[in-house]
């Protein structure tokens, strides 16, 4: 009877495996007192582009003097793709056609234009800018491109090979403004360019006239136009 | 011999682990007082002895037999029951056992669903059951008296039903946002549990920093309103705020349970506010999700038999530098049943 109560390694075993089936055979009807529900949220944030100009305006223009203007373009977007700007003279309804510049006493006067702006397919390929000896009518056109410098967290935006490297005469490259029919890119700031502030760059504006441009005070509407990528 | 002793262990084992499941249903437990005051009456008796009996309805005598440690006890003749006594009258009653047939006024234990609970007459004691409701002098036209009065022993057993909790989840998504125009989005609960002390939700954020990023970069991120801090009871004021006081210019992501409609035992007005308004309200209170479980409703009872349903809503808005694409973020509530 003594031995009933003396327990060997085998009756130690048996014992854990009692416990450990008597548990599986059980657990099944232990009491769900909790239970854990997963859901997600989902939210797609929608581009916003906000786009705002400031142009400091020629002086007045002495015919065989060039003058230079600029058009600030600042731009905000949350688009992490980028953005870009086209621009567009308002009077230049077609190629070859009407100039960006009339007189505004006779719109049939107008200054000519340099050869409309053709940007290269990508932002790596140049487009048809020329440097400023090289531009059309003896260089008496009106012409602009984007400065390299004068820019504030735009560099994204920035093609070196569509209007040179740099702002120096001899390097910096102009081109006409282009029709309203075909707006073209002058800029275009892709993916990775995201940023909180707003984007600041430069148009900048040649004119020249010939001695023979009629006398008088002269406008060149432009459209430009930022759009999300 | 040792086969002997390994078959006992298997045994003491498996009844060990019997017995704690049973301590999860409670056991029936009743006696005769002149007060219940924890427990359900199931019949009333004139005396401790020699006496008429009365349905638990009457109140004409102050003998009661008093039963507990069931939960969800009741008197109920239907559903989940047993006859204990069946009555001459509501009042003023001979008894029979519920194997007769003579007397209409039944005296009744009855269970939730799911539990069990049964009646049985026997000499001198009541072995097999888990208590003694009382004793009577026969089968029919019998006077009743407690548990020690006669020899035919009024014997029950009871379980109540296994406490259970079902919890669903659906939400309805954020539609694309346009930077400072809020959005809102849902998220429906729905808890169907027979505990009778009810439930309570808790919510979290999967992501330690905030709840939802930027699908491409985990490191852009939505900001969170500020994160939850329930009141000590849902009847004190947690930390949700009105729309106007949100932080970051109201560029967050906040959360708040719907009070105007809901289940009203789980909605805490003094946490979320009374009204359920989608603009700026001191009646509607908006709180952010924590990375760390916090309560967001608490109901002290039981859904009543099929399944009730609460909504969180949720306002977003972002500021204009929110980076464009995709955002998405895990969120995780847990139903407990109360203790």
């Amino acid at each position: 009877m003594q031995q009933i109560f003396y327990l060997q390694r085998e009756d130690v075993h048996s014992l854990l495996s009692a416990f450990l089936l008597a548990s599986l055979i059980f657990s099944g009807l232990t009491v769900a007192h909790a239970a854990t529900q997963a859901t997600t949220l989902t939210v797609t944030v929608a581009q916003t582009l906000t786009f705002t100009t400031s142009t400091d305006q020629f002086s007045t223009l002495t015919p065989g003097t060039y003058k230079i203007a600029t058009t600030t373009l600042s731009v905000t977007t949350n688009d992490i793709a980028g953005w870009n700007v086209t621009l567009s003279g308002d009077d230049v309804t077609v190629p070859g056609g009407n100039t960006a510049c009339d007189l505004d006493s006779d719109a049939s006067v107008g200054i000519t234009d340099q050869a409309q702006w053709v940007n290269g397919a990508a932002t790596t390929t140049a487009g048809n800018a020329v440097v400023r000896a090289s531009l059309d009518s003896s260089g008496n056109v009106f012409a602009f491109r984007v400065m390299s410098a004068s820019s504030t967290n735009g560099g994204a935006f920035l093609v070196t090979s569509w209007w040179g490297a740099s702002d120096v005469d001899g390097t910096a490259q102009f081109a006409g403004v282009a029709s309203s029919t075909v707006q073209r890119q002058i800029g275009n700031a892709g993916t990775g360019s995201y940023s909180a502030s707003a984007h600041i760059n430069t148009v900048q504006y040649y004119l020249n006239v010939s001695s023979s441009q009629q006398q008088g005070a002269y406008s060149c509407p432009l459209t430009f136009t930022a759009t999300g990528n | 011999m040792q086969n002997q002793w390994k078959l006992f262990l298997t045994i003491a084992a498996t009844i060990a682990l019997i017995s704690v499941q049973s301590v999860n249903a409670g056991t029936l437990s009743c006696s005769v007082a002149t007060t219940c005051p924890s427990g359900t009456v199931i019949w009333r008796m004139s005396g401790t002895s020699n006496a008429h009996a009365e349905l638990p309805s009457q109140s004409a005598y102050t003998q009661l037999v008093c039963c507990s440690g069931v939960t969800g006890l009741g008197t109920s003749c239907a559903g989940t029951f047993a006859t204990a006594l069946k009555l001459s009258g509501t009042t003023n009653a001979h008894s029979e056992q519920n194997s007769q047939a003579n007397y209409a006024n039944n005296a009744c234990i009855s269970v939730p669903s799911g539990g069990s609970v049964s009646i049985g007459y026997q000499a001198t004691n009541c072995t097999g059951f888990d208590t003694t409701l009382g004793s009577m002098t026969g089968t029919t036209n019998a006077h009743v008296g407690d548990g020690t009065a006669y020899t035919t022993k009024i014997c029950g057993t009871a379980a109540g039903a296994a406490a259970s909790l079902t919890f669903v989840v659906s939400t309805n998504n954020f539609s694309s946002i346009t930077p400072s125009t809020a959005v809102f989005a849902t998220t429906t609960l729905s808890v169907d549990t027979n505990n009778p002390t009810g439930w309570n939700v808790t919510v979290a954020r999967d992501d330690a920093d905030t709840t939802m990023d930027l699908d491409t970069d985990a490191t852009v991120n939505i900001t969170d309103q500020t994160a939850w801090v329930p009141g000590a009871a849902t009847t004190t004021a947690g930390n949700a705020v009105r729309i106007s006081s949100f932080i970051n210019s109201g560029d967050v992501l906040g959360m708040r349970v719907m009070t105007a409609s809901g289940t009203p035992s789980f909605i805490s007005t003094a946490w979320w506010g009374t009204t359920d308004s989608y603009i700026d309200s001191a009646t509607t209170l908006w709180a952010g999700l924590d990375s760390t479980a916090k309560k967001i409703g608490d109901s002290s009872v039981s859904s009543g038999g099929s399944a009730k349903l609460n909504t969180v809503l949720y306002y977003l808005d972002v500021p204009s530098a929110q980076k464009t694409g995709a955002y998405s973020g895990g969120i995780t509530f847990t139903a407990t049943m109360n203790p």
